[in-house]
């Protein structure tokens, strides 16, 4: 199984509670329906409204299958009034997710500062 | 002058490691002179296509990936080639990945969970071609010229 691993952690984002979820390694076929579960399981037990941060400096690949598993938490935490939000990516990360259109419908920083300068106007 | 590299793969579905396959893949791109963006969307879309073939190539004993660059002075030509021995071809799974490289080209950005990976292959290659071997099985081809940077 690929190396990946996420790193999950209580925060706040202004007033809003958050997830800040730090991902180290690889997404790919071999590992992902594992870390999968690992979310489905944080999305089901935090409290609506509540912010994933998702942070991407550590992530050096991601494939389709991983992706999209990222729009269904988007869709999951959407209906429980939170957002999600990815700050940090590589420049080859954000070009995948870019060329499906993942980034018209999460919004991605190129840092937390910069995330919250935009978000918390 | 024009340099020709290619390397192929035989891969066996019951026994894939995608992380081996994909150090493997971006070791031989990263000889071929390509610039970092490129160099990961062609190892994006090699994997793309061999994670694709090992989950639905029914029964297939091995698949087959191939890389070939050809380098021009003023392009480089990069073909993949994949193809699974299976002995099975489910006429929809033909029909399906036409009817879906038609489909994603036409739509941006695509909703669903599944079939990103398709997506993905039709908009970074200039060609995708899927054609039924005789013997059974499917073959995709795809094609993508890179200019050079002078």
């Amino acid at each position: 199984m690929t190396k990946f691993a996420f790193d999950i952690s209580d925060a706040q984002f202004g007033k809003t509670p958050a997830k800040h979820i730090v991902m180290r390694g690889e997404l790919d076929e071999s590992n992902v329906d594992h870390h999968a579960e690992t979310m489905y399981e944080a999305i089901r037990l935090v409290k609506p409204g509540t912010y994933f941060i998702f942070e991407g400096s550590g992530l050096s690949y991601i494939n389709s299958k991983a992706i999209g598993y990222l729009t269904d938490w988007y869709n999951k935490l959407n209906e429980k009034g939170g957002k999600i939000i990815i700050v940090g990516l590589k420049p080859t990360i954000f070009d995948i997710l870019d060329v499906v259109g993942i980034t018209q419908i999460i919004p991605v920083y190129k840092n937390l500062e910069e995330a919250e300068k935009e978000l918390l106007k | 002058m024009i340099r020709t590299i290619s390397h192929t793969w035989n891969i066996k579905p019951a026994d894939y490691h995608a992380s081996d396959i994909r150090k493997d893949i971006d070791a031989f791109l990263s000889n071929q002179g390509f610039d970092k963006k490129w160099r990961h969307r062609l190892l994006v879309i090699a994997c793309e296509l061999i994670a694709n073939a090992c989950m639905h190539a029914f029964k297939a004993r091995h698949v087959i990936f191939a890389i070939k660059c050809i380098h021009y002075s003023y392009k480089s030509s990069v073909h993949m080639n994949i193809e699974d021995d299976s002995k099975i071809l489910l006429k929809e799974r033909y029909d399906n990945l036409a009817h879906a490289v038609q489909a994603r080209r036409l739509r941006r950005p695509y909703q669903g969970i599944h079939g990103r990976g398709l997506h993905i292959i039709v908009l970074w290659t200039d060609r995708v071609q899927f054609s039924k071997k005789r013997t059974g099985g499917l073959k995709v081809s795809t094609i993508k010229d890179i200019l050079t940077k002078k």
